[in-house]
């Protein structure tokens, strides 16, 4: 009997204790127009714990059953604070208004995860606004430009939209636009990339402590949400550049239950030109490109939500000639064309699904193609008299791209305060196309010669925690595992991820993190310039992934919750580097890719990174600064002695301001200072072998000795761009003038240098590519 | 239409104008190291050149003072180029001597500037490998011109890796030339010419023969019987005495041709990455190579 009692109890004891905790659960949203708020936070004032949204929005709190006061905030927008009993589980879709830009955002003290309250380390969010407010490049908004400005984040060469971050390569940023990896974010040669802010909710930059559920590449993760689309009512915004223009329309087709956004943009440099070129030329010559953004949002139910999201832009050069003439009694005409196209095609179809109010469910589908396609063809009819007219034609054609199929699920697991956990799994089918050239002419000659197709798996799974081990402790901790298959040879890596934060104080906290990162595929890229060339190629059995280890150690201050003060400092060490052999160049295609380049390289990069920033209130930006080293080392290369990298920019010093002046009027300003990009330059000159010795030979023209790679320092780079906006309200919307000047005092910075002659003297010659650029963007809002 | 125009242009103009401009970079003056270039090759007598480096941006050429060259058989340990003789070149020593090396030996050359300054290089010469075969055909290319089609046949030393080295020579004839208006007539002399081939082989993978000649190594016929097949354009009327020049090269000299013309490939190239020009000269720059070649005309 005694024993039955005992168990009774215990049983009893259990149950209650069970029935003595529920979950609150749901979504957090923008009042105005339904948009998912990521990253808002869901806040317990009194136990001072709490957790925030996921990247679509859902949260969940499992507290015990008691009065319950709960704060639901997000940067940048009004508070809400609900206080009630929570007897069971009990589902909340919060709606928060935006503040009026001219107010500081007032919440209380711990209701936001600020900087240091964080577990994660190295990472960035950017409003868009605040992207959108900068001075543009031409008057276009662009989103990896502004993360250029970011400490531990540098530019590569001018004007493009290169990242290079924490002394890592081009390649080693893993860029996703809804989850889907894009293979070359640029256009036009890297001047601009290919995101479309009107189309952007957020982007969050990771240089270190990559959380487990991120992997594939060594150096940053950027992750671009699209918006979703206004759920309320339509609204849109048109506006036209010097040198592109864009829409974007968003609305519900089902109010509050299916919205739509639809994005497109597209230069008309060849419009303009073309009247020029031709008086200049005779040939009818331009460029154009363009993107088109579209996404569908569908809330099936509360617990049932669908995403259908599509990108597609290009790049295209033309040029076209005719000749018409008549030479010994024949009539020729000619037509010679030439064209040259790359660009991408991304779509992602997403389930949310969520399965109990502690476990959120996310089912996606990708597919992800860049393409790169290069020909020339030549026509000509010959007509004789009393004969058939004779025709003629040849034609070259280039081919290289990526293509990639994937699915990926996910959960978010919240089991109590205390814990947020993700795991999830990930196939992706990679086919690499490095390069198929076709020659076909009228005389019969059709040959194709490819560097041949390769089709690969890989594989990933992870597991991560976000842990709250006490007041002042806090860890993510988790596993990334993944696997890549192809031509018969398996790869497998295991990388643990760790970061955590001690509270020193309530607002300040140290932070620390270690991480382990594989890629399985390497793009062999050219000066830094992202070009079309550019290849994206597998891991083989000569050629082994890439892998890197990083820890990092910093301090995160938030004050008055207005600014965040951060200080990290952080060292990288990478393997199974490549890079071009010497000689090589993207311009010959004839070679095979893993001719071209040198294996095997280990790379070093460690520096100190300052960061000051104010996300709200009349006046945002930031500053930052950074000191870097990273280095290079190949066997085969500097006679196998550590070099500099190309971009190993010693100091880098970013101000971003953007300010409000009233409703009527804002203006902005960026300021970037760099040391110069590591050159390598001849330092003797001396003869070769001259012709006629000893037998024939051709003549070569003296020789030049490089004593060392990356030896030598180009000029700093440095430059001011300004931009000022005039607001007003229309009848039916609002209009906007903006004015800004890129490069405002006319820096010449360089972009290459060369040795050259000037005044019939050998001289190292500069050459810039951007003075001073003035610009004028119409915007109207509906 | 016509203000977008103007627009344009000015953008245009704004974007490309004032976009080059010297710039002082400070490369430190370093010690003139000397420079040598010979090739040891049996069939002819020893000559080569001696010259300093000079710096990047120099405009100036120093002879080098009268300098003390030196030839040695390593195995021997013998000087054997006596009666070297020099003249002075345009910032270069020219030196030559009437012995003529030995295939399967090893020399050393030595030079000693008036400074005592010395470099010196060593180099065996290669054996001779003789062409087993020559097939001369004349074809009709794809776009209907007449071809000349050789194929040579060797048999690859097995056992070690081995370089070679082809170019064609031809005279041209002195022919008359008439300017399309009729009106002028020019003379042009014979001269001799370096004929610029195709070639197709899978052995030799990616080959550059632009400048006239092929450069390639043994990697996929060791030890093995190879036939190289050539393709050149060919006018009759213009072109007589060809030379066929099949030659067995010395490693380094196969190293330093490679990358010589992979630098002159590159020159002008921003975007391209540096290359080093191999050198086997130590304690300076240059090249002592040797060859050992084989000859055949065409008739």
């Amino acid at each position: 009997m005694r024993s039955l009692l005992r168990i009774w109890a215990l049983v009893f004891t259990t149950s209650v204790g069970f029935s003595q905790r529920a979950t609150i659960s749901g979504f957090v949203r923008d009042y105005t127009t339904g948009e998912s708020l990521i990253g808002a936070s869901v806040y317990l004032p009194v136990t001072k714990s709490g957790t925030s949204t996921n990247a679509y929005g859902f949260y969940s709190l499992t507290l015990p059953q008691d009065s319950v006061e709960v704060v639901f905030s997000y940067v940048g927008y009004t508070s809400v604070k609900k206080k009630f009993f929570l007897q069971r589980d009990t589902t909340f879709v919060i709606v928060l208004e935006e503040a009026t830009l001219l107010e500081e955002v007032v919440v209380t003290g711990e209701a936001v995860e600020a900087i240091h309250e964080a577990s994660s380390m190295s990472t960035t969010t950017i409003p868009i606004n605040q992207i959108k407010a900068l001075p543009a490049f031409f008057g276009e908004v662009d989103v990896l430009k502004t993360l250029q400005l970011m400490p531990g984040v540098q530019a590569g060469t001018e004007g493009s939209t290169g990242l290079y971050v924490r002394g890592g390569g081009p390649d080693q940023n893993l860029i996703l636009l809804d989850g889907v990896p894009i293979y070359n974010a640029s256009h036009l040669f890297g001047f601009f990339s290919i995101f479309n802010a009107d189309a952007i909710n957020r982007v969050e930059l990771i240089k270190g402590g990559f959380p487990a559920r991120y992997g594939g590449r060594l150096s940053s993760v950027i992750d671009i949400s699209m918006k979703d689309g206004n759920m309320k009512k339509v609204q849109g915004e048109a506006s036209i550049g010097l040198i592109a223009s864009k829409v974007t329309v968003e609305g519900p087709i089902t109010k509050d239950r299916t919205s739509f956004i639809f994005s497109a943009r597209r230069t008309y440099i060849d419009a303009l030109a073309r009247p020029i070129i031709r008086l200049a030329t005779q040939q009818v010559a331009g460029y154009y490109f363009y993107d088109l953004n579209f996404k569908l949002n569908h809330i099936i139910d509360s617990r049932n939500r669908l995403y259908l999201s599509t990108y597609t832009g290009d790049d295209r050069a033309y040029s076209r000639e005719r000749q018409s003439y008549v030479f010994n009694n024949e009539r020729r005409e000619s037509r010679n064309e030439f064209g040259l196209r790359w660009g991408n095609v991304v779509t992602a179809a997403r389930w949310n699904h969520v399965l109990s109010p502690k476990l959120f469910a996310n089912l996606t589908g990708t597919y992800s193609r860049y393409r790169f396609d290069l020909f020339s063809e030549y026509r000509e009819t010959i007509e004789r008299v009393n004969e058939e007219p004779e025709r003629r034609f040849s034609r070259d054609q280039y081919i290289s791209g990526i293509s990639d199929w994937a699915g990926k699920l996910d959960f978010d697991y919240m089991p109590n305060p205390n814990h947020y956990v993700r795991f999830g799994t990930q196939t992706i089918f990679h086919r690499f196309a490095p390069g198929v050239y076709t020659v076909r002419s009228s005389g019969g000659l059709d040959t194709t010669t490819s560097a041949r197709i390769t089709n690969a798996i890989e594989l990933a799974h992870y597991v991560e925690d976000d842990w709250l081990i006490s007041n002042r402790l806090k860890v993510n901790a988790g596993l990334h595992a993944s696997s890549f298959f192809v031509d018969g040879r398996s790869y497998y890596s295991w990388q643990p991820r760790i970061s955590g934060r001690w509270l020193m104080t309530s607002n300040f906290a140290l932070k620390a993190s270690y991480v382990e990162m594989a890629q399985f595929i390497h793009l062999l890229t050219n000066a830094g310039l992202g070009l079309p060339t550019d290849l994206w190629v597998p891991s083989t059995g000569s050629v082994r992934p890439q892998t890197a280890r990083q820890a990092a150690i910093g301090i995160a201050k938030t004050v008055r919750n207005t600014y965040e003060f951060s200080l990290e400092t952080y060292y990288k060490r990478m393997n199974n580097l490549i890079e071009y052999k010497d000689g090589a160049s993207f311009v010959e295609q004839e070679q095979s890719w893993e001719d071209k380049i040198e294996k095997g390289g280990v790379g070093t990069a460690y520096g100190v990174e300052v960061l000051a920033q104010k996300k709200v209130g009349a006046l945002t930006g930031w500053v930052g600064y950074t000191l870097s080293y990273t280095d290079r080392q190949f066997q085969n290369l500097n006679f196998g002695q550590p070099f500099p990298y190309k971009f190993d920019n010693r100091h880098d010093i970013n101000i971003a301001l953007a300010h409000t002046w009233n409703d009527k009027m804002d203006f902005s300003l960026a300021w970037t200072f760099t040391t110069g990009n590591a050159i390598t330059l001849a330092t003797q000159k001396f003869d070769s072998m001259i012709e006629g010795l000893n037998s024939p030979m051709r003549v070569v023209p003296e020789l030049q000795y490089f004593e060392s790679r990356n030896g030598y320092r180009m000029p700093h780079y440095h430059r001011l761009d300004v931009s000022v906006s005039w607001w007003k309200k229309k009848k039916h919307g609002l209009r906007k003038w903006t004015v800004g000047i890129y490069n405002a005092y006319n820096r010449m910075n360089p972009f290459f240098i060369e040795l050259g002659e000037q005044n019939g003297r050998p001289q190292f010659i500069q050459y810039s590519l951007f003075p001073i650029i003035p610009s004028a963007t119409y915007t109207f809002k509906f | 239409m016509l203000k977008l125009s103007f627009a344009w242009a000015f953008i245009a103009v704004s974007v490309f104008w004032g976009c080059r401009q010297v710039v002082e970079i400070d490369v430190p003056l370093s010690d003139q190291r000397l420079v040598l270039n010979a090739v040891f090759n049996p069939d002819s007598a020893l000559t080569g050149a001696v010259s300093y480096s000079r710096h990047i941006l120099d405009e100036g050429r120093v002879t080098p003072a009268p300098v003390q060259i030196s030839v040695r058989d390593l195995a021997t340990n013998q000087p054997v180029a006596e009666s070297i003789k020099t003249q002075n070149g345009f910032g270069e020593i020219i030196w030559e001597s009437p012995f003529r090396p030995l295939a399967g030996r090893t020399y050393e050359l030595r030079v000693t500037d008036q400074r005592g300054k010395t470099a010196h290089a060593t180099v065996t010469v290669p054996a001779p490998i003789p062409l087993t075969d020559l097939q001369i055909d004349t074809v009709r290319s794809d776009q209907g011109i007449d071809e000349l089609q050789l194929q040579l046949r060797f048999t690859d030393p097995p056992g070690q890796r081995n370089f070679y080295q082809l170019f064609v020579f031809y005279k041209d004839k002195g022919f008359f030339f008439v300017r399309p208006d009729g009106d002028t007539t020019f003379y042009v002399n014979p001269s001799t010419r370096r004929a610029f081939f195709r070639i197709s082989d899978a052995a030799l993978g990616d080959v550059n023969t632009s400048f006239g000649e092929l450069l390639f190594d043994d990697a996929f016929f060791d030890g093995q019987q190879h036939a190289i097949t050539i393709r050149f354009s060919v006018n009759a009327r213009s072109q007589q005495d060809f030379r066929v020049f099949f030659q067995h090269l010395s490693p380094e000299y196969y190293r330093y041709m490679i990358t010589t013309s992979l630098q002159y490939r590159t020159t002008g190239d921003p975007f391209a990455q540096p290359v080093l020009v191999f050198s086997n000269v130590t304690n300076g720059f240059g090249i002592v190579g040797a060859l050992n070649q084989t000859v055949r005309s065409l008739d």
